[in-house]
């Protein structure tokens, strides 16, 4: 044949890399989005499911090509080349891989910092939760225990604010075997669904009573586990209205799968009216912190 | 030899015949095959489990069992099929029958340790498996036992579990030392460690990582018993512990174990291709590097399956990081086996077929584990059913294909007979089917919403949880075509010769079965186990395709 | 079946042979199969130090929580150690040497050391204020050096084992000691190991005045997780990086010795 086995290559290349980006903008695979981080996550995954697309095409189609192709014709006993390697051929294929590898993980840490992944848990903490430090302060001994030197509450881990100085509505969550409880610190409602407010930052403080339990929205593409004797944070806005599942992820016990609750996104006017009809008669005293 | 020796005496003594698969023998080709048909029998057990997994599942009530029991069967599915059924196989069976002959050696270095390290395996299972039975209630807490919920379910179970796993690794632990020792120290002289068969490579690097990974993970366990039995507190947050750090020190040896799972299969896979394609494995060398590559790298990854625990932000850029790093040695393994198979002659017989769709497989879940490796991705995914398929991908359509392969690539060396290639291909299309049709389908569940280990989940779930179901019950319809096969030919089958495949290595190089000694005369000396094909300089290289691409690489 | 592939090598002249070679055609690699296993087992301690090293950065004690160790019977126990590491080495020269006598002489004074140690060990714990339910550290301490007694304790055997085998007429002699050898390979492992311990436990726990002081300072705090080299990333496990057991109200002591007590009571008393 005439034609050069350098153009195939690039032609097949091509054709990949765009059933690959075709498979990857119009195959949905996920829920609807309903945070801010959501669209962001989504962006991710359409660029991993791209890449994978064509890794995964590619790497078949040699596969079957080559056992196609090269299928041993019967009465055939003979050999085939004895090529033993190539080492050109080996860096690419070890380049290749490094780069994409390098440029993948470098995205999603972009993505994961705008998603508030990286930011400090104690910045934050100190004017936006004074009063919730204050409570965990006056709490028991363990919660005592887990304060820093300073009185500023211990957060271990979880997903912080990302743009800082927009006003953040605080909520406790407390999970224990099979059940979320949240708290609203600023009006003392306490209630087994989460109600949040459309467009405004939302920062759950978590805290689990008996096992590790694990919080996990999928509408919101964020999950982050509930842990007994370590309160970690949970920061999200959501952008869409509705309700939406809210998801026990880690293992607690027999009724795991049962563990369910759900987040209902007020718009702000619907907000106001559930936290009116909701709150407790003496909102002054708030009830003791439900985690102890 | 005279007769008065102790050792030939005691030799006599052990039973021969059938017997001498029930016995203490000494044989690392008995040893092998009893871890072999050892695991085989714990596969059916904890395939019977998946199945009432998957028939829980499809439907979206708990129905089928009660919930506590339903918690004791994926606990007993996951540590099964993992410290009974593939670590064994892979490494017990397939390294005790073959790294021997690899090195030319008439024995594993320590073969009284060997068949310890083999019978240590039937008691921890049956203790395992009778707790459901005996201790009024197995371990409810999954395979990881994450504290508190394994101090809070039924101790005795636990405990059972804990004495279980700690038997198993042990067995592995004496396993890995052995195969170490025998690759180092036992090559036939004038054997250089860079002509040792792929396989023994595999076997090294696994060793290595059985030998620091397990030990943690048992140090831990004892330290998880003292909070059941002696209620001290290292992992209980009532008494001023910390769950996490359980978490980091089983996962130092959890994750290593994927790769002491996988590593031995890609070293069969390594001796399959070849053989079958007529071919020399493409680039030893960077297949030995890239082995080593992933024993270190898989030693550093551990924190990638703790990103929602409350790890700190540094943490988890430098395991993301170390993570998707591992795909570039792993990479490099697959595009060598397909530069093997690429201008080769490739006989497309069962071998081939489980080894070519444990690429497939393995290709996916590699991609869908790179994807796990990002943080935000892993957010989202972490402990839903896109990690259980994710990972069935990975231990099922990668080490559990690569055990089909190599059970009809190596029958006819166990047996001397031939396994039939229409059942052969039968078991191959029902399994890769049914594999896909059960797994495939839980990466959309995940995505959307529904978590692992759940007994009841959300009714718009169902119609993809029951095309699962239905994978599942094709898989094990599958090991019917594979028993039958197996028993037939062992009664009657083909007798396959000596080398049925005309293979180069070692162990094809004497009668089938072999030899108590594994060679009548001197072990061979093969430096070039890979030497097939006909060489690139006697042959017209424009008659081929991808000419430019495939020449010897001076031009 | 041939007669030349049956087992045709004398049983092993040495000790319990778990894995005794029946070929004879290769050499004696029972020591390097020792050594991979220490390797596994110092990786056992590894997790433990890991686990103990993260437990004291990132938890806190509850308030009045003891955690007051003795100072100066771990020293001497580390010295004892020490030179047991020395005296057994003494044996196995005798031992190669061909002076079997002295070697068994040199075994009896390691066992003595070593019991020694075992005795020190136990004084300490019937010492001790606190008990292994107390809290995180008492439990973590326990564990750590229990772990490391129980490996003494089988050391001591396997001494005594080998001293009886080194008896005129029995398994070791001057040309086959593997016994003897693996002893010591697994003791000056043992020795090891206990220095480690001590010096990530007493020396961050036990002592106060320059150590506490140094530990203090933020340039230090990383220096106890150099020395445990591998797993060292466990430490930093959590954000508040700390290597002070918080949460006490208490100063620190060193609490003297029951022997110092014993012999050089308080001027005060």
């Amino acid at each position: 044949m005439a034609i050069p086995s350098a153009l195939i290559t690039l032609l097949i290349g091509i054709a990949l890399t765009l059933a690959g980006l075709w498979v990857g903008h119009n195959v949905r695979l996920l829920p609807i989005d309903a945070s801010a981080n959501a669209p962001v996550y989504d962006a991710l995954f359409e660029v991993l499911f791209t890449i994978g697309t064509i890794l995964f095409l590619g790497i078949v189609g040699l596969l079957v090509y080559s056992l196609v192709r090269f299928r041993r014709r019967s009465g055939d006993s003979g050999d085939g080349l004895a090529i033993e390697g190539n080492l050109p051929l080996e860096i690419v294929w070890t380049a290749i891989p490094a780069v994409v590898v390098l440029f993948v993980g470098i995205y999603s840490y972009d993505i994961y910092e705008r998603m508030g992944g990286m930011a400090s848990f104690h910045d934050h903490g100190a004017h936006d939760h004074a009063a919730m430090a204050a409570m965990v302060q006056e709490a028991s001994v363990a919660s005592a225990a887990s304060t820093d030197p300073d009185g500023q509450e211990r957060i271990w881990g979880g997903i912080g604010q990302s743009a800082s100085g927009a006003a953040v509505l605080p909520v406790e969550v407390t999970a224990m075997q099979f059940a979320f409880i949240f708290h609203y610190p600023d009006s003392g409602i306490t209630a087994g669904e989460l109600h949040v407010p459309l467009g405004q930052s939302v920062q759950l403080r978590m805290e689990a009573k008996d096992v590790i339990h694990a919080f996990w929205v999928p509408q919101f593409r964020l999950k982050q586990d509930v842990i007994p004797g370590q309160p970690t944070l949970l920061t999200f806005t959501p952008t869409r209205a509705g309700t939406y599942p809210i998801v026990c992820a880690e293992l607690c016990g027999p009724y795991h799968g049962g563990m369910r609750s759900s987040v209902v996104v007020h718009e702000p006017d619907g907000f106001d009216a559930w936290l009116q009809s909701n709150r407790p008669a003496q909102v002054a005293q708030a009830p003791a912190a439900p985690f102890s | 030899m005279t007769v008065a020796n102790p050792a030939e005496l005691e030799q006599g003594l052990q039973p021969q015949g059938w017997l001498k698969y029930f016995s203490f023998s000494l044989d690392h080709k008995v040893i092998g095959i009893q871890y072999l048909v050892c695991g085989f029998l714990f596969y059916f057990i904890g395939g019977a489990l998946a199945g009432v997994i998957r028939t829980e599942l499809a439907s979206p009530l708990s129905d089928f069992v009660s919930r506590d029991t339903y918690n004791e069967v994926l606990t007993l599915h996951g540590t099964i099929m993992i410290f009974l059924w593939i670590v064994p196989v892979v490494n017990g069976a397939f390294g005790n029958y073959l790294i021997p002959f690899y090195v030319g050696a008439r024995d594993m270095a320590f073969p009284r340790l060997n068949a310890v390290a083999f019978w240590l395996i039937p008691p921890a299972g049956i203790l395992l498996i009778s707790s459901y039975f005996l201790a009024g209630a197995a371990s409810q807490s999954g395979w990881t036992a994450y504290p508190p919920l394994s101090l809070t379910t039924p101790a005795a179970g636990q405990i059972v579990w804990i004495l279980s796993v700690l038997l198993l690794g042990g067995s592995s632990i004496f396993g890995g030392i052995n195969f170490i020792a025998t690759v180092l120290k036992l090559r036939r002289p004038g054997l250089k460690m860079m002509q040792l068969p792929m396989f023994c490579w595999a076997m090294l690097g696994t060793s290595i990582l059985v030998v620091l990974s397990t030990p943690v993970l048992a140090g831990t366990l004892i330290l998880l018993s003292f909070d059941i039995i002696a209620h001290t507190g290292f992992f209980n947050p009532a008494l001023g512990g910390n769950v996490v750090v359980y978490q980091h020190l089983f996962w130092f040896y959890s994750h290593p174990a994927v790769y002491i799972m996988v590593l031995p299969a890609f070293g069969l896979v390594s001796e399959i291709l070849p053989v079958h394609a007529r071919k020399p494995l493409f680039g030893y060398t960077t297949m030995v590097y890239s082995i080593m590559a992933i024993v270190v790298l898989g030693l550093i990854v551990w924190a990638h399956h703790m990103f929602t625990s409350g790890t700190p932000p540094w943490m988890r850029l430098f395991f993301t990081i170390a993570t998707s790093f591992i795909a570039v040695p792993t990479g490099i393994k697959f595009f060598n086996w397909l530069a093997t198979l690429w201008g080769g002659k490739i006989a497309l017989n069962s071998a081939v077929l489980f080894s070519c769709a444990f690429i497939f497989n393995f290709v996916f879940g590699g991609i869908t584990g790179v994807a796990l490796a990002q943080v935000p991705f892993d957010i989202h995914v972490h402990d839903t059913y896109f990690v259980v398929a994710h990972f069935h991908y990975i231990v099922y359509g990668g080490s559990v294909f690569v055990i089909f392969a190599s059970l009809y690539h190596w029958y006819p060396k166990f047996t001397g007979r031939l396994l039939n290639e229409d059942l052969g291909r039968a078991h191959f299309l029902l399994t890769f089917i049914g594999f896909n049709l059960c797994f495939a389908p839980q990466h959309w569940l995940g995505l959307n919403g529904m978590p692992r280990r759940v007994a009841e989940y959300d009714p718009a779930f169902t119609t993809w949880n029951q095309v699962s179901s239905v994978g599942a019950l094709l898989m094990a319809i599958s090991t019917l075509p594979l028993v039958i096969n197996v028993v037939l030919t062992a009664l009657a089958g083909p007798v396959a010769g000596d080398n049925p495949w005309r293979a180069l290595t070692p162990e094809w190089l004497t009668t089938s079965p072999p030899p108590v000694e594994n060679w009548a005369g001197e072990a061979p000396l093969v430096t070039e186990p890979y030497g097939y094909g006909e060489h690139p300089g006697a042959m017209d290289l424009s008659g081929l395709s991808g000419r430019d691409l495939w020449s010897t690489g001076k031009s | 079946m041939d007669t030349r592939l049956t087992q045709t090598n004398p049983a092993p002249a040495v000790l319990p042979a778990s894995e005794h070679d029946p070929h004879g055609s290769h050499a004696d690699h029972r020591l390097f199969g020792l050594a991979t296993f220490l390797v596994a087992d110092g990786m056992t301690f590894a997790g433990f130090f890991a686990a103990y090293l993260t437990f004291k950065a990132v938890n806190p004690l509850p308030e009045g929580s003891s955690y007051e160790l003795e100072l100066l019977l771990p020293s001497i126990n580390t010295v004892l150690l020490l030179i047991s590491s020395f005296t057994f080495h003494r044996a196995g020269v005798a031992c190669r040497g061909g002076h079997l006598p002295r070697s068994q002489a040199w075994l009896l004074v390691t066992t003595a050391l070593g019991a020694a140690f075992l005795a020190g060990q136990m004084v300490e714990y019937f010492s001790l204020p606190f008990g292994l339910r107390d809290n995180l550290f008492a439990s973590t301490f326990y564990a750590l050096t229990g772990f490391h007694g129980l490996h003494v304790t089988l050391g001591v055997i396997c001494i005594l084992v080998v001293c009886w085998q080194a008896r005129p007429g029995g398994r070791i002699t001057a040309t086959s000691h593997f016994g003897l050898e693996a002893a010591e390979l697994y003791w000056h492992f043992v020795d090891g190991i206990w220095v480690v311990l001590y010096g990530i436990l007493d020396q961050a726990d036990r002592s106060s005045g320059l150590i506490k002081t140094l530990f203090h300072q933020s340039t230090c705090r990383s220096v106890p997780a150099m020395g445990t080299i591998s797993l060292s990333v466990f430490s930093f496990h959590g954000t508040g990086l700390s290597w002070h057991w918080r949460g006490t109200t208490q100063p620190r002591q060193v609490r003297r010795c029951w022997l110092v007590r014993l012999f050089w009571p308080r001027p005060d008393l």
